[in-house]
């Protein structure tokens, strides 16, 4: 069974003279440990597309199943409950809570998950050292750089162990060479942990990490042209 | 938990000023709440205190109509021995004069020892150090001597008088040596009145009282207390007419319910403050949840229910609610303190004479101030925590879903306010319940409810109205679009602020039309030239008289050409036995010297003249409102011969008390109620006296052993309006805060949209505008809203003084009171508000600048 | 023959013989005629006054009773300044105790008041002493007497019987060295008694003869007498004997002691300090106050060749007045066992021991209260 499987999916926000098609029927799966990149200039939907894979967003028409559950079917509830336990989430601005410091941030979807906060800190503190943010522990965001805060994202992002990492821009907000770094750190996870990845990025760079592209444009995938 | 702290606590600590904000309003408005609390308690406890002292183990007693109970008809009262121990009494305020010359209310028992033992401890510090009681003869011998008084051991501690020392007792215009016989130990009773209790021998109390041949009451200590219900069915069968047997709890409730409409009044007001802090918690909530939609999003892409997010930020409310209450209490419990000495002068001269404590606060108070701001803090933070929780996860990424304006709500919010004041206009016509203006009170309500209904839709006219904003530059054009822009989000502050200064222009309306009227109430009343009173005036129960001698000595002044006899005694009335104040005055004096404002009939004098020595009487008002007695009916009085019939000749404004007064002639109380020494006299001096002067003379002629109280006509009129003054100035110190707090709402609420507009904000500096420009903008937003606030608060508020002056006064005390505009007040209040609300808005004007430069920097 | 003087009428103004003491009072001295119904009544002249009702009753049943029934005043202030009501002149006391002999146990009661508005008084010129609802007063010659408290209590008709026999010097009686140390004194010696108790809450009917005393003055005792001994008793010849014999502090008979003999026809004879003896026998302690009151008594009248043996029907009959009087005394049933010459005699009476514990008496009918 694949880790994910999205058929068909369309996306419509707004109505009327307002209404805007953001996917127009795209389709994808990834197996289970898979790194899929999907690539795409800026409005091409390659960011709802993995919103609705991450079930943040409900997708207009179309069937998406994480792990075999189909999301269409959860209630909110359910699909925050999802959203907790199989996907982990990277976000092109970090999205750290600035009151929380970097281990507690990479601690928060084990609290969410009901794990007692020792064993949060101790699993926070393993994921930190994972990314190479041993000695940063105790900062808050604010005090930290943009590609340590990435890299604590990730270690978030996979504490928990999910099935399906999702990574949005993840580098889109670094300079190169900390980007460069989250990236060696998504890929050694990756490898470690056996998660099934979904990456947007518009970077061909990144994309070439991936084990397979998918392309858009305009919210309908574009066949594979080098 | 963990999270709470972590997203929650951290962020309050964060963001200082605006929590210290909110938590000061939620501290104001529980300290308000909790401080009327305490002082309505500490008066009514003060009194129950006293009583329960005074009551002892007494399970009955035996009270006669006005005057006592007549000792004579107590000879015939032998069969009370069948059902327990019997105790006359004799229960008065006095003072003591303490060696350092400082004088001291105390509350005066004069017992038959030999019969009063087993009601009352009575633990002497002389027989103390020996290690046991006095024998019942050791304290007769004590007591016997005429100048025998015992005083408590905490009350001589506090005043250095040391036992078997003389001190001067100051009864009515007397002065009376006596020697301090005995110190009740600081133990039950004695600490419970915090000392202000003096014993005597019931001979000596009677003498030293004028109460020759009365008894203040008899009290009954059943031999089978579980018999009371039956012992009292009985008892009441058996007593002659005039007595009465009642339990002591019931002087209590008496007072409870004399007291029940000032306390109702004062606890309503005291709310609005509370509701003032509610706003607040909604505009700090809101903020919140504003400021952190992308955390929120976050969060809930992470995984948090929608539950879990709503009780984060239910859980902020919670918290700042408890540090609130927390803070409230002790600040609540100064404030009853200030409270209490300020009402002091209130609570003392109209209703009682007591020593009222402030209640130390227990675990009692906690829970209920929690149970108070906690509920209201929720309610608060019900919508923007709603809001919270409908916080997509999106909203992590992305900027979406904000508010989405209903263009319905304007004419919704108009109707809904049309409705209210419907209602507030029926509910104003509706009787009182119970003597409290429930309904009146409701009204009121109801209208302050109405004028925040109609702010949405009152904004929303703003919105479209083209005034001339460029007065203010282009910033007030600004200030208005942005304004324009939130109408939604406004509404809830600027109602807060609307119902604050509604509320503060009703009583100011209320209060300074009072004060018109009361001062031509006594222009016109007042007509004597000197008054000549006791130290206490105590408004309720027994007052003191001024001596025959004194009376003598005054009326031989060759200056003075009449004099007026005043008696009053506390009267239980009607099927409630509400105690209302039976007067005794010389008609004929008043008739030829006097003034009396009458209402009806117009021909008042002639009315008067027909009551001279007639089994007829002038009510006041505020009787006549609340035992609903017209010119002519009938009411029936109790007297020491059982109920009899009194025809009301006239009702006359009075603004004395809003207990009721029923006065007769002299010598119709005296045919009814036996001869009683006057507690106040009039006099009317020669045409070319010089009342000064007199006063003087007869000031000066006063021996060692007397002590008066004369009052010109003019000092009378100053005091009359200063007491006025004191009244309501606990009303003004409420209504201070209660603007402050709202105050504070509208620079949080002006946080709010600064924060909300930060990216606009962002845009404006980009667009070339001047830190200055920005900074004016929200100042003038900020006085926009005052100005508007006012604007809208001051006709409610005219409106809702027309509530409090034709109805919740006439229900709570019975008093016409004309109405009047102080319109110097208000323009001055209108102008302080512009001000206040403008500087308010300094501080979200600096956050305005401040944010401009980060949001530039770090995203723009 | 005192009896008989008694009825003799005295001249109106009486009442006005002794000297005033400085603080107002009367000194009961020689010179005023004791006359009745008039002299039943109170004496408010006079400081001390008391009307002593005591008896031995039995029921049809056999069972045996004694009560005594005390009415004290005791003036305060001859004429207070106060006008009020309450202003204490006199305060009135009274004691009440009821002597169940077959079950051995005493009950009493006591009560203390001022005269106030008429809730307790002593009406002068007839009969009429009261403290609340208890009260002795004159049903034509027979004296009433009532006095319940709660489960316990008599209410009595008492018949004058021979009448009043007057004690000491027509009437006066000496107590001290000092002129004015005495009292008018006199007693009704043979009341033939019907009625009921209140025994247990139960109400008994009784027969029987109760001995009654009357004595009014104002100083009593000196401060060296401490205490008294006395009996009324009642022969089955028909005569009766009161003594008294005060104690000085060393507990040695004092020269003021004295006596009256009633003969079966009522002719009294007074008895000086030298013409009988009384001699203690066992003591009895009391647990409560300690005092170890003598409960058998021996008396010898040489005179008469009078010897009685006297012994209390019941040890425990001590009386503990704290909160009236303040003084705690032993006053009880007795009975009686002897011979006059040869002839043996028995008969029933009180017997009262004060002085035995707490304050000296002195103390209390010297001084007020």
């Amino acid at each position: 069974m694949p880790t994910l499987q999205a058929h068909d999916l369309h996306r419509v926000y707004g109505s009327g003279d307002s209404r805007v098609e953001a996917l127009r029927g795209v389709s994808l799966t990834v197996a289970g440990g898979e790194f899929l990149a999907v690539v795409g200039p800026s409005g091409c939907g390659k960011t709802t597309l993995l919103h609705l894979c991450g079930g943040m967003d409900r997708a207009t028409a179309g069937t998406i199943a994480v792990d075999g559950v189909a999301l269409g079917d959860l209630d909110d509830e359910a699909l925050t409950g999802l959203r907790r336990e199989r996907v982990g989430f990277v976000f092109q601005f970090f999205n750290l809570l600035p009151t929380l410091t970097l281990a507690e941030n990479i601690a928060l979807p084990l609290l969410l998950a009901g794990v007692s906060p020792a064993e949060g800190t101790a699993r926070a503190r393993e994921g930190a050292e994972r990314v190479g943010l041993g000695h940063r522990l105790a900062h808050f965001p604010a005090q930290v750089s943009g590609g340590e805060l990435q890299r604590a994202a990730v270690a978030r992002a996979l504490i928990h162990k999910p099935a399906l990492l999702i990574a949005d821009e993840p580098t889109g907000n670094l300079d190169t060479e900390s980007g460069q770094r989250v990236l060696e750190v998504l890929r050694t996870l990756h490898r470690e942990t056996g998660v099934a990845v979904l990456l947007a990025t518009h970077d061909a760079l990144i994309a070439g990490a991936a084990d397979r592209v998918l392309r858009m444009r305009d919210g309908v995938e574009v066949p594979a042209t080098l | 938990m963990t999270l709470f702290r972590q997203f929650i606590v951290r962020a309050l600590l964060r963001d200082r000023p605006r929590t210290v904000v909110t938590v000061v309003g939620l501290t104001l408005g529980v300290a308000v709440v909790v401080a009327i609390r305490l002082a309505n308690a500490s008066s009514i406890r003060g009194f129950e205190t006293a009583l329960d002292v005074v009551a002892g183990k007494t399970s009955l007693e035996i009270v006669g109509a006005g005057v006592g109970v007549p000792e004579t008809q107590l000879r015939d009262l032998g069969w009370l021995r069948d059902y327990g121990r019997v105790s006359p009494v004799i229960d008065r305020i006095a003072r003591v004069r303490a060696p350092d010359g400082t004088e001291h209310p105390v509350r005066v028992l004069g017992v038959d020892v030999l019969r009063d033992r087993p009601f009352r401890e009575y633990r002497l510090l002389r027989f103390a150090r020996d290690g046991r009681d006095p024998r019942p003869q050791e304290l007769l011998a004590l007591l016997l001597d005429p100048t025998s008084v015992v005083l408590t051991q905490r009350f001589a501690g506090r005043h250095a008088i040391e036992l078997d020392t003389p001190v001067q007792l100051i009864i009515g215009d007397r002065v009376h040596g006596a020697v301090v016989r005995g110190l009740l130990l600081d133990e039950g009773p004695a600490r419970v009145v915090d000392g202000q209790l003096a014993l005597m021998d019931i001979a000596t109390a009677q003498l030293l009282f004028d109460r020759l041949g009365w008894l203040d009451r008899v009290e009954i200590q059943l031999f089978d207390a579980e018999t009371i219900d039956d012992a009292e069915g009985a008892i009441a069968t058996r007593l002659p007419d005039g007595l009465r047997v009642q339990r002591p709890a019931q002087r209590g409730r008496q007072v409870e319910r004399m007291l029940a409409a000032f306390h109702f009044n004062l606890t309503a007001l005291s709310y609005i403050a509370l509701v003032v802090g509610l706003f607040l918690v909604y505009n700090t909530v809101a903020v919140s949840v504003i400021t952190r939609r992308r955390e929120i999003g976050t969060l809930r892409a992470l995984g948090a229910t929608r539950r879990l997010v709503r009780r984060l930020f239910l859980g902020e409310a919670a918290l700042l609610a408890m540090v609130g209450a927390g803070l409230g209490l002790p600040a609540g419990w100064l404030l009853a303190q200030a409270a209490v000495r300020l009402t002091s002068t209130t609570v003392n001269v109209l209703y009682i004479t007591s020593a009222a404590t402030v209640p130390a606060l227990g675990a009692g108070d906690l829970l209920l101030a929690c149970a108070v701001a906690i509920p209201l803090a929720l309610a608060g933070a019900a919508i923007p925590s709603a809001e919270a929780a409908g916080v997509t996860p999106i909203a992590a990424v992305r900027d979406v879903d904000r508010f989405v304006r209903d263009r319905g709500v304007p004419r919704r919010s108009a109707a809904l306010a049309m409705l209210l004041f419907g209602a507030g206009w029926w509910l104003s016509t509706r009787e009182a319940v119970g003597g409290l203006p429930v309904f009146g009170l409701g009204a009121a309500l109801l209208v302050v409810f109405g004028a925040a209904a109609l702010v949405p839709a009152l904004l929303d006219l703003l919105r479209r109205v083209r005034l001339p904003w460029r007065w203010f530059g282009l910033e007030g054009l600004l200030a208005h679009a942005n304004l324009s822009a939130s109408v939604s989000r406004l509404a809830v502050s600027v109602a807060a602020l609307v119902v604050s200064l509604a509320m503060l222009a009703a009583m100011a309306i209320m209060v300074g039309s009072f004060r018109d009227t009361v001062g031509y109430w006594v222009g016109q009343t007042l007509q004597g030239d000197l008054f000549v009173a006791t130290a206490d005036r105590a408004p309720l129960g027994p007052a003191v008289t001024i001596s025959a001698a004194t009376e003598r000595r005054l009326a031989a002044h060759p200056a003075v050409a009449a004099l007026d006899r005043f008696s009053h005694v506390d009267l239980s009335y009607g099927p409630d036995r509400d105690l209302i104040i039976l007067g005794a005055g010389d008609f004929e004096v008043r008739l030829e010297h006097g003034g009396l404002l009458l209402k009806t009939p117009t021909d008042g004098r002639a009315a008067m003249r027909r009551a001279v020595g007639a089994d007829a009487v002038v009510v006041s008002e505020s009787f006549a409102i609340k035992h609903d007695v017209a010119v002519a009916d009938r009411i029936e009085l109790d007297t020491p011969q059982g109920a009899r019939p009194f025809q009301v000749v006239a009702v006359y404004y009075d603004y004395s008390s809003d207990r009721g007064l029923v006065v007769m002639d002299r010598t119709t109380f005296a045919r009814h109620y036996g001869a009683q020494r006057p507690t106040g006299l009039t006099l009317y001096l020669a045409p070319d006296a010089d009342p000064e002067a007199v006063r003087e003379e007869l000031l000066a002629g006063a021996g060692p052993d007397h002590r008066l109280f004369i009052r010109t006509n003019a000092a009378l009129r100053a005091e009359v309006l200063r007491i006025f003054d004191a009244t309501f100035a606990i009303t003004y110190a409420l209504e201070a805060i209660a603007i402050f707090v709202a105050i504070i709402g509208v620079a949080a609420t002006l946080v709010t949209l600064t924060l909300e507009r930060r990216r606009e904000l962002a845009m404006l500096r980009q667009l070339g505008a001047g830190r200055g420009q920005i900074r004016r903008m929200v100042v003038i937003e900020a006085a926009m809203l005052g100005m508007l606030s006012q604007g809208v608060g001051l006709p409610v508020g005219v409106v809702l003084s027309l509530i409090l002056i034709y109805v919740v006064n006439v229900q709570s005390f019975g008093w016409t009171i004309q109405f009047h505009l102080p319109l110097g007040f208000l323009a001055q209040s209108t102008l302080l508000i512009a001000v206040t609300t403008a500087l308010a808005g300094l501080y979200p004007a600096r956050i305005a600048t401040r944010l401009t430069e980060t949001e530039g920097t770090s995203e723009g | 023959m005192a009896g008989a003087i008694a009825l003799v009428t005295v001249p109106a103004m009486a009442q006005e013989s002794g000297r005033v003491t400085s603080d107002g009072w009367r000194q009961a001295e020689i010179g005023y005629t004791l006359q009745f119904p008039r002299d039943h009544g109170s004496h408010p002249d006079y400081r001390i006054e008391w009307w002593y009702y005591t008896g031995n009753l039995s029921s049809d049943d056999g069972r045996r009773f004694g009560y005594q029934v005390t009415f004290f005043r005791i003036g305060v202030d001859p004429a207070p300044d106060n006008p009020s009501r309450w202003a204490v002149r006199d305060l009135f006391m009274a004691h009440l105790a009821l002597t169940d002999i077959g079950a051995g146990r005493q009950r009493m009661a006591e009560r203390l008041d001022r005269g106030g508005v008429g809730w307790a008084g002593a009406r002068a010129g007839t009969l009429e002493v009261w403290n609340g609802d208890w009260r002795a007063e004159l049903d034509g010659t027979t004296h009433r007497l009532r006095a319940v408290d709660g489960a316990f209590g008599v209410d009595l008709r008492l018949e004058p019987g021979k009448g009043p026999t007057v004690h000491g010097e027509d009437g006066l009686s000496r107590k001290g060295a000092q002129a004015g140390n005495a009292s008018y004194y006199y007693s009704m010696t043979r009341m033939p008694t019907t009625g009921h108790l209140v025994v247990d809450g139960e109400t008994v009917a009784v027969t029987g003869a109760s001995w009654m005393d009357h004595e009014f003055g104002t100083t009593f005792l000196e401060a060296s007498q401490v205490g008294w001994d006395w009996f009324s008793l009642q022969l089955d010849d028909g005569s009766e004997l009161m003594v008294f014999q005060l104690r000085g502090a060393d507990g040695a008979p004092d020269p003021h002691s004295a006596g009256t003999w009633v003969d079966a026809a009522g002719v009294a004879t007074p008895l000086g300090a030298g013409e009988f003896t009384l001699v203690p026998g066992r003591r009895w302690s009391s647990p409560s106050t300690d005092a170890a009151y003598p409960v058998q008594w021996r008396i010898e009248l040489p005179g008469r060749a009078a010897r009685f043996d006297i012994s209390a029907a019941v040890d425990a009959q001590e009386l503990n007045t704290e909160a009236s009087t303040g003084v705690t005394y032993w006053e009880g049933a007795v009975t009686l066992r002897g011979q006059i010459g040869e002839r043996a005699v028995s008969g029933r009476g009180y017997l009262e021991m004060t002085g035995y514990a707490g304050r000296p008496m002195s103390e209390m009918f010297r001084s007020g209260p």
